[in-house]
Order: C-alpha cells, then structure tokens, then sequence
C-alpha cells in the first residue's frame, strides 16, 4: 500500500532524511527548497501507512539554452527493505511524465555509479536508458559515473502538448513551439 | 561600502567600526547598516536601520527591496503590502512588482484584493507563446486563491477559459474533479478521477475519492470498484491491497489467499508490514497465519502453495524463505521471539546470504530485549554498498548505547578526514541526532544529550533562515503556489516530530538538572579530560575545514560552539526547557504530550495558572491518558497543600485555581489519594496505567506505601500474561529501570529487586535488562558465531532482481 505522490515542501524534510540514511551523496535543506521551488511538479515520493517516506526522486529541468529542453535526476532513493514493488520504476515514471507535461522534456538524463550494478539494472533494462558517456572521478570518493539518457518519446506522445513536434533540433526547440 | 566589503570578508569588527564611523558622518550609511543587522539575523535592529535609511531616501528600490524581503520573513505582512505598494508605484513595468503586491493581499487572507491586482496585471499581459510555463503558473496560482476564496463556480470558469494555456494538467485534472465533486457534477467528476487513475495508479487519495463519489452501499459494491479498476491497471498494486481492508469472511480469505501468494511467489520482504495494518481487524491476524503456515507445509512438502492444487506450478526454493520471512515477523509482533527466531534460522539455513534475514533476525532480538546488535552487523557486512543497512545498524548500536561503534560504521559512509558524527551534524542529519540524544540521556551524558538537542534545534532555525532568498526567487520564478505553500509549512515548522523529539528530550534533561544539578567537575582530571576532548574535536574540525573549505562563506553567520559541560551546568534550566516548549505548545495543538510537558515544566517554575491552562487544553484533547492523570494529581496535591502552595498563591490566582477544580475533578474537594485510587482500580489489566498510578501512589504515600506499590507491580505482572504483557517490553523495562535507580518506589532493597527482575526474565527470556548479574556478564562475554556463506570469494544477495 505504498502511495506514490508529487512531493510538497513538506516532504523536503522527510526526503532529506531518506537521502542521509539511503546515499552517500546528500544535500543541504535548502537544496531541496531549491528543486522543490524551481519545479514544484517533478519530485515524489513514496510514503507508507505509517507516513514514512520510504523512497524519493528528486527532479530539476536543465537549463541549456543550447539543448532540447531536458529533465535530469538529481537524486534517487528507496530504502532498501522496500524492493521488489516497483518503487523506483513508479517514481522515475511520474517524474519523467511531469517533466513532459510541465516542462516540454524531451529525454531525461541521470549519473550511475558505474559499480551500481541494481541501479544500472533498473535504467537500463526496466526503464529503458541509454549510456550517453562515462565522467570519470564524477563522485566525491573518486569512482567514475555513467552519463545516462533515456528520451521521452512515449510520454510524449500520450502526455505532451498538442501541435508541438518531438523531434527538433536543439537549439531550434524553443522557436518552434506556436 | 569598505564595511559592508570587509563584513564579506569574515572581518565583522573592522567592519562594523568602519559602518559606526560612517553613520556619523553620512546618515545615508544606514542602508549598510541594516544590511550588516540582518546578516547577523538581528532583524528587529535591521528593520529599523531600513526604515531609518529610507526617511532620508524614500524612493531607493532596493532599500525598499530588502525591508520588503526582511517584512515577509517576519511576517509583517501589513508592512510588507505597504512596501510592495511602494515599490510597484515605482516600477510599474515590472512583473515582480505587480505579483508581490498580489502576494501581499493573499497572505494577508484579501482573497478578492489579490485577484483584482493580478486580473489586472493579466490585462497588460500576453503571452509570448501558447506554452509558457511561468504564465501557467501564473493561472494555476490565481486558481488556487479561488479555491482557498471558495470560489468554486468562479475557478471552473477561469480554468476553463484558459486551459489551453494551462501545463500542469495533473494539477488541473485534480482540482477540476474536486470543483466538479462540490458543484454536483458528479460523473464528470468521476470521469476526471479515472483519468488521474490512469496517471498515476498508486495515488491512493485517488482511490479515497473515487469511493465518495460513487457511494458504494457495502463491500460487494466496492469490491465491484476495485475488480473494474483491475482489470483496467493490471499492474497497479493499491487496487490489490485496498479491499483487503473492508472485505471479510470468505471473500476476505479469497483476496488475501490471492495477494499472499502473489506476494511471496515475487518476494518482496515488505509483506508482512503491508499486511499487518490488518491485524487490528478481529480474526484478520488468524486467517492470515492459517494460510501462510497452511503455505509453508505445501511447500516444504512439495514445493506448491497447496497441496490439492495441481494447476499450481513449482514454486522457486525462494518463495519458502519469504514465507518464513514473514513467518517470523508475525511471531515477533506477538510476543512470541522463541517462535520467531525458529523460523528465521530455517530460512538463514536454507539461504544464509539474503541479508534481511539477519537484518530481522537482529530485530527480533532487539524487540526481544536483545541489543547485542551482531546479526545487524553481519547484515551490514553481506551488503556493505548499501547505507541503508549500515544507518539501521548504527542506530541499534546507537540506541544500545555503543557510540563509538557506530562512529565507526556511519564512517564507512561520511566523507573521508571528518569525524562520522561531525558531519552528519552538519548534514543536518535528524535521525542520528535524535537517535544520540536518546542514548546520551539514557547513559546520563546529559551535556551530550543536550547537545544533541541543541543542534537539532540550530537546523530548524536555519532552516527558517533558509527560505530568505526564495521570497524574491519565487516572484521571478512565478512558482506561487509552492512558495505559499513553503511559507506556510515555515510558519509551523517546529511540528514537525524530530523537533517534539528533541524538544522532549531536552525538557526532560533540563528538568531532571533543575532538580538535580551536576556537581561542579570536583575531578581536575575530568575537567582536564573533557577539555581536551573538546579541543581536539575543534582542532580537527578546523584542520578540516582550512583543506576542504578554503572558500567558506566567511560571511556566513556563525553561532557559538556548543560545550556539552556548559549546557549540563547552565544556571538556568528552566529557561531552556521554555524556549524548546514554546513551538510545542503553538504549533501542536492536538498533542497531549505537549500539555503535560508543559505543565510539568510550569510546575518547576511555580506557574499555577500555566499548569490549569495545559491541563484543561490536555482535558479536551484526551481526558484518558495517564500522564495527564499524573498532572491532575500532581496538581490536586499542589492544592491540598493550604499552608505552603495555596497560601503563596495571590489571591486572585486562588481564586480561579478553586473554581475549576470541579471541571478537572468531578467536584471541588477531592482528596489525592482517592482520586488517584480511582484510577488505579480502573486500570486493572493495563499495565502502563497501573504503572502510572504506583508511582503517583507512592509519590503522595511515601515510602511506607512501597510494599503496597511493589506487591500492587508483582500483582500487574502476573495478571498481565493474560492481558498481552508480553507486547509490553518497553513499559516492563522503563518501570525495572527506574525501580532500579530508585525513581519510582525510592530505595528498593535487593531482595524485592531480585525477585521483580526474576518474575521479568520469566517473562521475557531474551531481554538482557532482566539477566541475572552471572548471566549478563556471560553474556557479554560468549562470542556469537555467524557463518557467512562466501561463494566464489563474493557474497551474493538470494532473490536479489
């Protein structure tokens, strides 16, 4: 009986918790005021009956003027004793559906530890990323990253905005629109 | 300017010299000022020297920019729509100017005021294209007025007309099902919420909705919702769950046959805790053990959930260890550990590398009263990328009072050359702070526990701090209804339940040190010892943080290191408790506890009417709990006491204490000790209550009633095996503990002791509190062997995806 919402800035507090018990990489509060300020619709969560956040995405859009307008994930967690519901896969799923519908996004990128074999598992093979490049030394421990995209085509094409084409060219895609 | 410069520079005294001897030769300084005094967060002293500048430059923009934003933060929402007022007279072709001065109506609750400005400013408006996000945002703010106004024909209209400009269509879609819910348009309303449904199937306040707009007249009805909505979202998981809640009787059996198997065949170790919202239900606990044991014997005997069922295919070896797995959860949660740990050892045996069975099997003995943590560590050690497991190891260690073990295992995840504890405290990290200052009060580290509190209560407040920057980035940004949302959760932030833990814990410390202060350290060793510490901790820290954060903010506002020995030797105890009380007492309005924390810190500062207020306000939110009735006796003795408390008391006070006592009491002459007789014979078979109630008896009787009270507790013990005792560790520990310590009968001979911790340890066989002194100490001694399974030299995760 998870229940999969969009995040209000009460959870910021809640998913700052998550964050410190569930990845080495954390924030400050108001990191998290950020996303949740800047684009209110793109961050979930998973909450369970006792109202734990048991699990989080939190989403920014990128602003590249020089891009297709994109997501990226900024962070992502579940707690380990919640697998095997399909958590991760709701919550990436909303966000990546909010990011078409609010935003226009046309792919959504993250950054993997290259040794996060479960992770890469459920982009790869579950949500459909791609690998786009490795930044090597990306993390704060020194271990390399995998650069991932995946595009938005079929969130688009049942939630993205009529008369506005997928395909454009970077660059290109902020004119076209009517 | 030089000041203002060298202020960023960290050089505060130079600067603010340099302010000082500007304002006396160049009043126009005081805007500099200002900015100084709110950098320090002395926002009154800033206020002023804004409004000081401004007699002197009335039109300056950005003087009257920054008293709006320090307005705002304060909540001096009058003077913050008189200043966007100025400021939109004198940039009218600014967008931010027209949508502060609306903000300012609506924060002020003028719902019409703040649609008349921005129906104005919409005029002047048209949007660069169809899509353009800030604009919708716009609308969708203007929206939510409307419903907060309760202008729902209004709001239906306005999104109406403009929806082709509106992006958010989840928003949208919600509050159209809403308005059309109110407006009874019911199936339209439906209709929308289907489709949010199929948006987002595990929303389950969709459900909740769904179910009152259709009215369903019994559980077939509903059950009827729910098989339709299956078969439309086949994968979604809230429409398998749901009904489980309201159906009974055979079709309950049938669902949870269905979704128990579903479940175990996929393994998901959450099971238990998905279903055990169900035990509460009569007879629900007993249908689900009959089908999940009837499971395990079909498999174990040949390897199908039923033995009669030839359709049913070859279950995987795994779905067997889940049905343990769960076996055990279900045995723990009754009482019964000895059942429990039997069947996770099945399931260790069978797959010894899944690391939530150790994970549990270490729960099971926690909640047994075993705190020796070791299966948490070798959960942690068969998965050691993973900081869940290792945070929910060092929190039992930390709640068994292992500090300096769980350093060691929180460090294999906080940044390299710091101290573990140290940069979790800057991270803002609540649960380890919270969890510390509950261990440090247990092992009476009250400096350290306080700590603790302080710093929990340091990252509230910076957070409040926080959202300073965001009154001008959310006018740019046009995210409206975030940011009023922000706002709001700020004004309450302090409810939140990390700071009641804090909170409460720093109370009781700084209550617990009014009634008995430390002595001063008479040990010049310990003295020197804790000096030392503290000093290398700083030392450490600074060495840090000239490698790490050379470009610090210098600017940044720096508050006075926290010595734990000052804070446990603060001269004013009381004062402390007040400040951590304050946010409790506004902004949890329905918490009992909040009352009798307050009440008992208003009792040690001699407050009678304080103490009348929290307990009529504890009355009204539950007459029933037993700290109140510690209150209310507490205050009944308070009182009878006509020589000492009454007749300090100004007569007025008398006054109105004497006429409430019928509303509190019954009647207006109770004398203690019946009243708290009452009680105590109304809490036969609750063993909290009755605790309670011993100790008050013994607090008014005095020592001659504590073989009364300890035969009144022998008593509670044995009758309670039949009430469910064995679900009542915690309350059984914390009466044996403060037995022990003599705070709850006084000086209790060894004797009574002996034979209260033996009727314990009967009770409860595992828990390490009630070991006799041989046990214990054998116990601490005897090495517990764990074989982990190593399998081509790399541990491997069973069941893993």
């Amino acid at each position: 009986k998870m229940n999969i919402r969009n995040a209000t800035p009460a959870d910021l507090m809640n998913m700052q918790d998550c964050n410190l018990q569930c990845l080495p990489e954390n924030y400050q509060m108001k990191y998290y005021l950020y996303h949740g300020l800047s684009w209110p619709q793109l961050s979930f969560v998973a909450e369970n009956l006792d109202g734990e956040i048991v699990g989080y995405v939190l989403a920014k859009m990128e602003e590249d003027p020089e891009d297709q307008p994109h997501g990226h994930i900024t962070s992502l967690a579940v707690k380990r004793n919640y697998r095997r519901l399909g958590i991760a896969q709701k919550l990436m799923d909303q966000a990546s559906r909010a990011m078409v519908e609010s935003f226009h996004a046309r792919y959504v990128s993250l950054h993997v530890r290259v040794s996060n074999r479960a992770a890469l598992q459920l982009y790869k093979k579950t949500l459909g990323f791609r690998i786009s490049e490795t930044e090597p030394k990306y993390y704060a421990d020194g271990e390399d990253a995998y650069a991932m995209k995946r595009m938005l085509r079929e969130f688009w094409d049942k939630f993205g905005p009529k008369g506005v084409d997928f395909d454009v060219k970077p660059a290109k895609a902020k004119a076209v629109e009517p | 300017m030089k000041g203002l410069i060298l202020s960023y520079m960290g050089k505060k005294d130079e600067a603010w010299e340099l302010v000082k001897r500007g304002l006396k030769n160049n009043l126009k300084s005081w805007h500099v000022f200002g900015l100084l005094q709110r950098a320090e967060r002395k926002y009154d002293e800033a206020m002023k020297a804004y409004k000081c500048a401004l007699r002197f430059e009335s039109d300056n923009m950005q003087i009257l920019r920054d008293l709006s934003l320090l307005q705002v933060q304060m909540r001096i929402l009058d003077g913050y729509r008189d200043t966007r007022y100025q400021l939109l007279l004198l940039r009218p072709q600014q967008k931010a100017s027209w949508i502060g001065y609306a903000m300012s109506f609506h924060l002020l609750g003028d719902y019409d005021g703040t649609l008349a400005i921005l129906k104005e400013y919409c005029k002047t408006q048209k949007p660069s294209s169809q899509y353009d996000y800030e604009h919708s945002e716009l609308l969708l703010y203007m929206v939510s007025v409307m419903l907060e106004a309760g202008q729902q024909q209004a709001a239906l209209d306005f999104l109406n007309e403009h929806d082709a400009n509106i992006m958010d269509r989840t928003y949208t879609k919600e509050v159209r099902a809403r308005l059309c819910s109110e407006l009874g348009r019911l199936s339209e309303s439906e209709t929308v919420m289907r489709e949010l449904i199929s948006v987002n199937p595990e929303n389950r306040a969709y459900y909740a909705q769904l179910e009152e707009l259709l009215k369903p007249s019994g559980p077939v009805e509903r059950m009827a919702i729910y098989a339709d909505l299956r078969k439309t979202h086949p994968r979604a998981a809230m429409p398998r769950r749901l009904p489980l809640d309201f159906l009974t009787g055979d079709e309950f059996v049938k669902e949870l046959d269905n979704y128990l198997r579903q479940s175990f065949h996929k393994g998901v170790p959450q099971l238990f805790r998905l279903v055990e919202g169900l035990y509460d239900q009569p007879g629900k606990a007993d249908v689900a053990l009959r089908l999940v044991e009837g499971y395990r014997s079909s498999l174990a005997d040949c390897g199908r959930f039923g033995e009669s069922d030839p359709a049913s295919s070859a279950e995987p070896p795994s779905t067997l260890v889940w049905v343990w797995y769960y076996l055990a959860q279900h045995y723990s949660k009754l009482g019964r550990p000895a059942e429990a740990l039997r069947v996770i050892d099945l399931a260790i045996e069978h797959t010894p590398t899944l690391t939530e069975l150790y994970s549990l099997k270490g729960q099971i003995y926690k909640d047994a009263g075993d705190m020796s943590c070791e299966y948490l560590k070798e959960a942690q050690s068969l998965d050691t990328a993973d900081r869940y497991v290792n945070s929910v190891c060092a929190r039992y260690l930390i709640q068994a009072g292992r500090m300096e073990e769980a350093e060691q295992f929180l460090g294999r995840f906080t940044r390299e050359g710091t101290i573990a504890g140290e940069h979790l405290a800057d991270m803002q990290c609540m649960w380890y702070l919270t969890e510390c200052a509950a261990s440090y009060k247990r092992l009476g580290q009250y400096g350290q526990a306080l700590k603790k509190c302080h710093e929990v209560e340091r990252h509230f407040n910076e957070m409040v701090e926080d959202q300073f920057d965001f009154h001008s980035y959310c006018l740019r940004k046009m995210t409206l209804r975030a940011y009023v949302s922000m706002l709001r959760l700020e004004d309450k932030l302090k409810a939140h339940p990390y700071y009641f833990t804090a909170a409460r814990l720093a109370i009781d410390t700084y209550l617990m040190l009014h009634r008995r202060p430390l002595d001063a350290l008479a040990d010049d060793s310990e003295r020197q010892k804790a000096e030392q510490e503290q000093a290398a901790r700083l030392a450490a820290r600074k060495a840090h943080n000239k490698e790490h954060d050379a470009d610090s903010d210098a600017n940044a506002f720096k508050e006075e290191a926290l010595d734990p020995e000052k804070l446990a030797r603060t001269d004013k105890p009381l004062d402390q408790a007040v400040t951590f009380l304050r946010p409790l007492l506004n902004l949890c309005p329905d918490s009992v506890e909040a009352q009798c924390l307050g009440f008992d810190v208003y009792r040690a500062r001699q407050r009678p009417l304080l103490m009348l207020r929290c307990l009529l306000k504890a009355k009204s939110i539950d007459a029933s709990h037993p700290w109140l009735h510690a209150c209310l006796v507490r205050f009944l003795a308070m009182t009878a006491d006509q020589q000492g408390a009454m007749a300090a008391m100004e007569p007025p006070v008398r006054a109105l204490i004497v006429q409430h006592l019928p509303s509190l009491f019954g009647s207006a002459s109770v004398a203690p000790k019946a009243f708290n007789d009452a009680f105590l014979a109304k809490s036969a078979g609750n063993f909290v209550n009755t605790c309670w109630g011993l100790r008050l008896k013994y607090e008014l009787e005095g020592s001659t009633s504590q073989s009364a009270c300890l035969a009144a507790l022998t008593a509670a013990l044995s009758a309670g095996s039949a009430a469910g005792i064995e679900r009542q560790l915690e309350a059984c520990s914390n009466a044996y503990i403060e037995l022990r310590s003599g705070d709850l009968f006084g000086t209790v001979d060894a004797d009574n002791l002996n034979r209260l911790r033996t009727q314990l340890h009967d009770l409860f066989p595992y828990a390490r509190e009630f070991f006799s002194p041989t046990d214990a100490a054998a116990a601490a001694a005897a090495v517990v062997k764990i074989q982990p399974q190593v399998l081509n030299g790399e541990t491997s995760n069973n069941g893993d995806e």
